[in-house]
């Protein structure tokens, strides 16, 4: 891959986060609308709005995947990166590149159970108790979201062997420098 | 099945792996090579940790700081509690404690509070002559009691870990809160006259009226948040939906601070943090089912029962392991990876889980601040601009007056449990 092509993939799919990112930021605040309707509803009109509970928990479940996507795509997945920081920039890559495989393979598991999961709620036309939601529905973001993450990591995993990746970090000699007396 | 459950995910977090794929690392191998039951166990148990109502406080309260902490809600809740400490020695860093803890009972994240009340203390302490270890080291530890002060996104997570009510956890979490702000008084207050540091103004009621009216909507958010959730009008979800929109209403339309686009802008970062955090409360949860079908917390009960150890040298054990895990793993990932051990052990011996809820908080806050990792460091480094040798220097007394506490809450399960007999019975 040339330098212009791989950045021009980085920057596909920075972009792609940040949309993805406004989207999850539109379903979080419909969540707290839902949640402050249901309370008005029960103190005005003495009763709860149908579903609106399961509609906030799967909103939730969606945050909390493809939150998860875009993070992924950032970088910023909790880790604890004390040893590693130090470690030399050879090792690092290779486990970054431990870590693309990794993804790939665990997150296309997943994807491919989760599928499997949501397409039989699918067949027996399971429903929520509430608000008569689809199951086959929430069940297959988590499908959907760690296809999304597969393919980061495949990105991931591309751009690394082409010498260039995702996400830079921060290299092991500032932390150095800013521990030593 | 200890290679896959105990050894493999403690090489691959030393090897610096996201958390959420060492987990789901070490459940795949389990289930795949060493396990006879049906795959779809994976989606079932990931899905099922999140499908829980609760937890839902977690993106409301994260999404009302975030509101909170772009404004001047920072600033006028530093402007109140000035004007009523008065002319007390070291009445700056006084404020600093009592800021950071009524900021932290608006807030759930630690990192936040430093950030905000920082940036705001700083530069007051450095004019008032306050040497700049001193206020590095406050800074950066006075934000860790956020998370022990209700509303905390630990407590939540350690409820929904542990099988515990929310509610009881932040009743159980009032006490220590302010029983650690009390000590950091104190300390600040005997190092203001050691130091021969001046106090600030003469109490005056004109001057508190004003900083409190022009500090009203920011003190609004904590009375509805615990109000709500202990006058019986919300659930902590519900309370946590409330600030929300009491928030962008107090941001937007009464300090006229943020855009609709600011707004926006908060619900993404907000949910891009709760995409970090419940992606491996939904791993964990897996994680924690394969040790619960195991046997491995009966069996670790059982071993610890046989060995008769006291209660106290258990307890003590567990506090050092959990300063250990601390000092390197965030505290949402520590009690998630820990509570489905340590919980059956410690309610075998007797201990009350909401008071353990409340130690492993304590314990997880100091590995906040704690050097050389803490996050609340690096918080203060790059924010606040101060350099990491003076924060590591600055930090060592906040250390023990946090380990003086963790001794008092841990040993005296009243200071905690009486906020439970007071608020919620």
């Amino acid at each position: 891959m040339t330098f212009i092509k791989q950045e021009k993939w980085i920057g596909v799919l920075r972009r792609a986060a940040v949309s993805l990112e406004l989207v999850l930021a539109s379903a979080l605040i419909a969540a707290v609308v839902m949640n402050v309707a249901n309370i008005i509803a029960r103190y005005v009109f003495g009763r709860s709005l149908s579903g609106a509970d399961e509609w906030q928990i799967y909103l939730m479940v969606a945050l909390a995947f493809f939150g998860s996507v875009v993070a992924a795509v950032r970088g910023q997945h909790l880790r604890m990166d004390v040893l590693n920081r130090f470690f030399p920039r050879a090792v690092q890559r290779v486990l970054g590149t431990v870590e693309a495989v990794g993804a790939v393979v665990l997150c296309g598991f997943v994807c491919v159970i989760s599928t499997h999961y949501a397409v039989r709620m699918h067949q027996i036309g399971s429903v929520s108790e509430n608000g008569h939601i689809p199951m086959w529905l929430p069940h297959s973001l988590v499908a959907v979201a760690f296809g999304a993450m597969t393919l980061v990591g495949v990105a991931d995993l591309l751009l690394r062997l082409s010498g260039s990746q995702l996400v830079e970090r921060e290299p092991a000699a500032t932390v150095v420098s800013e521990v030593a007396p | 099945m200890s290679f896959a459950l105990g050894l493999l995910p403690i090489i691959l977090l030393l090897l610096g792996f996201p958390i959420f794929l060492v987990l789901l690392t070490s459940v795949s191998c389990a289930l795949v090579f060493f396990m006879d039951v049906p795959l779809s166990a994976l989606h079932q148990n990931l899905f099922g940790a999140i499908d829980a109502y609760a937890l839902l406080a977690i993106p409301f309260f994260i999404f009302a700081g975030e509101l909170m902490g772009r404004g001047s809600v920072a600033d006028r809740l530093v402007g109140f509690v000035n004007a009523g400490v008065g002319s007390v020695r070291g009445s700056l860093a006084i404020t600093t404690v009592g800021s950071s803890a009524l900021f932290g009972a608006i807030s759930g994240v630690s990192a936040a509070t430093v950030a905000t009340i920082g940036r705001v203390m700083l530069p007051a302490l450095r004019r008032n002559g306050y040497p700049e270890k001193f206020s590095a080291g406050l800074l950066t530890a006075v934000g860790a009691i956020d998370i022990i002060i209700p509303p905390s996104i630990p407590m939540i997570v350690y409820g929904a870990a542990a099988q515990q009510s929310v509610p009881r956890l932040y009743a159980a979490g009032v006490l220590p809160g302010l029983l650690l702000a009390g000590l950091l008084c104190i300390y600040v207050m005997w190092y203001a006259r050691r130091h021969k540091i001046g106090g600030g103004e003469r109490f005056s009621w004109s001057a508190f009226s004003a900083a409190a009216v022009r500090g009203l909507g920011a003190l609004g958010a904590p009375v509805i948040i615990l109000g709500g959730i202990y006058g019986g009008v919300f659930s902590p979800t519900e309370a946590a939906a409330v600030a929300c929109l009491y928030a962008i209403v107090v941001a937007r339309y009464f300090y006229r601070e943020l855009s609709w686009r600011d707004i926006l802008a908060s619900a993404g970062t907000t949910a891009v943090f709760t995409g970090q955090i419940l992606i491996i409360v939904a791993c964990a949860n897996v994680f924690g089912w394969l040790l619960t079908v195991h046997q491995v917390p009966a069996d670790l009960v059982q071993w610890l029962t046989e060995m008769h150890l006291p209660g106290w040298t258990l307890l003590l054990a567990i506090n050092v392991l959990l300063l250990a895990v601390g000092c390197f793993i965030d505290p949402l990932s520590a009690i998630l990876l820990l509570s489905p051990l340590l919980v059956p052990l410690v309610t075998a011996i007797g201990v009350d889980p909401i008071h353990f809820g409340i130690i492993v908080t304590v314990n997880l806050s100091i590995g906040l601040f704690h050097p050389p990792f803490g996050i609340n460091i690096f918080v203060a480094q790059s924010v606040l601009k101060l350099p990491l040798e003076t924060i590591y220097r600055g930090i060592v007394p906040f250390v023990f007056i946090y380990l003086i506490a963790l001794g008092l809450i841990t040993y005296i399960p009243e200071i905690s449990l009486l906020g439970v007999r007071l608020l919620v019975n």
